[in-house]
């Protein structure tokens, strides 16, 4: 199945991106950070747009190929906790520079796409072409 | 990006920054990093601002333990760049592809308030393999304050204003040690009886013991005085390192808590719950220092824990004797006599005093000066000095005789010089009868020294140097 972002893969020219994901087991409860309202346009972006769009520093020059893949994906929590956790570490001019105002939720499996395996409950997601998540997911709690 | 407060430098004061780890990240951008510059110090930096030229980092010098109080969750994010110890921090500007921009140096006072997290920015990822080795120094100290009790001296009056006396800091401290000491020397005998002979278990007692006697793990001095005392079970082994090891530490604090400090010394339940736990020969180990110190009207104590396991006596501890007469019963009459009979046996002290002098008029001073020793079974030198008198003939001696003095526990003497062959023993009330002996056979040694010179020369030649 074809992956919605496949051109920025093309873009960056990686090989063999992404590796180390498998489709979602069974529905799986994720939570992700959202501007309101969930179908505002830059909602589930992967990072490389959201770097695009929010001058956010992530340096393209110096990283490996597997970290530009990474960011081809979409971020993603297992929990409310584990995500405001991360997002309170966070310093308050940082926040409003991405100026996400919400916590979003929603279930995704197999037929939205690729995730990785998770790290301290946080994984990357690579959205199939058909995906539509503003429909699975809603804002649950402005941050 | 925010206006800063500060004065521009060149770059930054840290030398060859070398990433430690990056502790916080967002969505791949490492956000919080832990850096060593070039002679170790501990360096950190937060990703506070970016625009579409760049971003800028706050840097700052920390200390162990602010790292290690910030990763075990004691102090939040915040508070760590708000409280930071060192005088001045650092703003850093990279443009988008890090290369160095700008720098400036300003002081935590000046950071901006769009700058710090919220409050609740407490990390809750634990201690990593990583800093449980960095920071391992820090760990154990901490490790050693959560199980500590927390012993509160405080001075009963206002003499020397609040402030507590230190000899009476000590006998506090030596008792509560002799209490954890005696808790462990029942643990290991109750752990090791059945499986080791009677000399092993208290030859492994006695090492156990001696490791794990308290250790101050912090003090805190003001009006009274706080004594932080851990055992030191992280670290026990003994040289045997077998499963006895962790049978005897398991628990041990926990249970020296509840078993001996959480207990309400006024209560006959709590009494009768410890006898029937302990014999009476444990509950004297573990329990009679504690009865000291309670009638000791020097100081007034209190006992807490961080963990709050220790509740009876936080407001400070109170006896009563009814408490005590059930947890350590008067010892009966053969008791007595065999502790008498015990201590007749280790004191025996033995005094350098010249001939005729009369004991009984002794100063304290004199005895201290002319001590010898006070031990169970020991030996010396004692000296026949000046002259000897038999039957009215008087040998005069040109240097004292140096003969052994032996003592054994049952205050048994021997007074003897090996080279002239002379010598005497018996009971250590029979002293100078022993010494006269003694003498009486140098004496007859110097009338018969021609026949001695004849059968032994050596020995003649030895005498000789006497006379």
């Amino acid at each position: 199945m074809t992956l919605k972002y496949q051109s920025e893969i093309d873009d960056l020219k990686l090989q063999n991106c992404p590796s180390n994901v498998s489709p979602p087991n069974g529905n799986i409860e994720a939570y992700r950070f959202s501007f309101d309202p969930i179908e505002h346009p830059d909602n589930f972006l992967p990072n490389v747009k959201i770097d695009r769009i929010k001058s956010a520093p992530f340096n393209y020059d110096n990283c490996t190929p597997e970290e530009k893949c990474l960011r081809c994906a979409s971020s993603f929590y297992l929990s409310e906790e584990s995500a405001l956790k991360k997002w309170k570490k966070l310093p308050v001019k940082f926040k409003e520079n991405y100026g996400y105002t919400h916590l979003a939720y929603g279930t995704i499996n197999k037929e939205d796409g690729l995730m990785s395996s998770p790290e301290k409950e946080h994984f990357s997601f690579y959205q199939n072409e058909k995906s539509e998540l503003e429909q699975k997911f809603k804002n649950i709690r402005p941050l | 990006m925010l206006k800063i407060d500060g004065i521009d430098i060149k770059d930054l004061p840290f030398e060859e920054l070398q990433i430690q780890q990056e502790i916080v990240e967002f969505d791949g951008i490492p956000v919080f990093v832990h850096y060593t510059d070039k002679t170790n110090n501990d360096i950190v930096s937060y990703l506070v601002d970016f625009d579409a030229n760049g971003h800028r980092r706050l840097f700052g010098k920390i200390n162990k333990q602010e790292l290690f109080d910030y990763l075990i969750g004691i102090k939040s994010l915040r508070t760590l760049f708000s409280e930071i110890s060192s005088d001045f921090i650092f703003f850093v500007d990279y443009d988008k592809s890090e290369n160095f921009v700008s720098a400036k140096l300003s002081s935590k006072y000046l950071i901006p308030e769009k700058y710090l997290p919220v409050e609740e920015s407490h990390n809750d990822d634990g201690l990593s393999d990583f800093y449980l080795d960095y920071l391992k120094q820090n760990y154990y100290d901490y490790v050693m304050k959560l199980n500590s009790f927390i012993v509160k001296v405080e001075s009963p009056d206002q003499v020397h204003g609040k402030t507590v006396g230190a000899r009476e800091t000590a006998i506090v401290l030596n008792h509560y040690s002799t209490s954890v000491e005696g808790y462990i020397d029942t643990k290991v005998t109750n752990v090791l009886r059945g499986d080791f002979i009677e000399s092993r278990i208290k030859r492994r007692a006695s090492k156990t013991k001696n490791f794990l006697s308290p250790r101050i793990a912090d003090a805190r001095p003001g009006n009274s005085i706080e004594l932080w005392l851990a055992i030191d079970t992280p670290v026990f082994k003994n040289a045997e390192a077998d499963k006895y090891d962790e049978k005897i530490k398991e628990g041990l604090i926990d249970d020296y808590k509840r078993d001996v400090l959480d207990v309400d010394y006024t209560s006959e339940e709590d009494a009768k719950i410890i006898a029937e736990k302990y014999t009476p020969e444990e509950r004297k180990k573990i329990f009679e220092p504690i009865y000291r110190l309670l009638e000791n009207n020097d100081f007034k104590i209190s006992i807490y824990d961080t963990k709050n396991t220790i509740q009876k006596n936080k407001q400070g501890l109170k006896s009563n004797d009814k408490f005590w007469k059930t947890l350590l019963p008067p010892p009966s009459i053969e008791e007595l006599q065999q502790e008498q009979e015990k201590k007749h046996r280790i004191v025996t002290v033995v005094l350098n005093l010249e001939e005729g002098q009369n004991i009984t008029k002794l100063t304290k001073k004199s005895l201290q000066e002319t001590l010898l020793f006070t031990q169970e079974g020991a030996e010396t030198v004692y000296q026949i000095k000046d002259s000897i008198i038999v039957n009215g003939k008087e040998i005069v001696l040109k240097k004292p005789i140096k003969c052994v003095l032996v003592i054994d526990v049952n205050n048994y003497l021997q007074l003897y010089n090996e080279r002239l062959g002379i010598g005497s023993d018996g009971h250590g009330d029979k002293f100078n009868e022993i010494v006269e002996s003694v003498k009486t056979q140098f004496f007859d040694l110097v009338e018969n020294l021609k026949e001695i010179e004849e059968k032994d020369y050596p020995r003649a030649q030895e005498i000789k140097q006497y006379i």
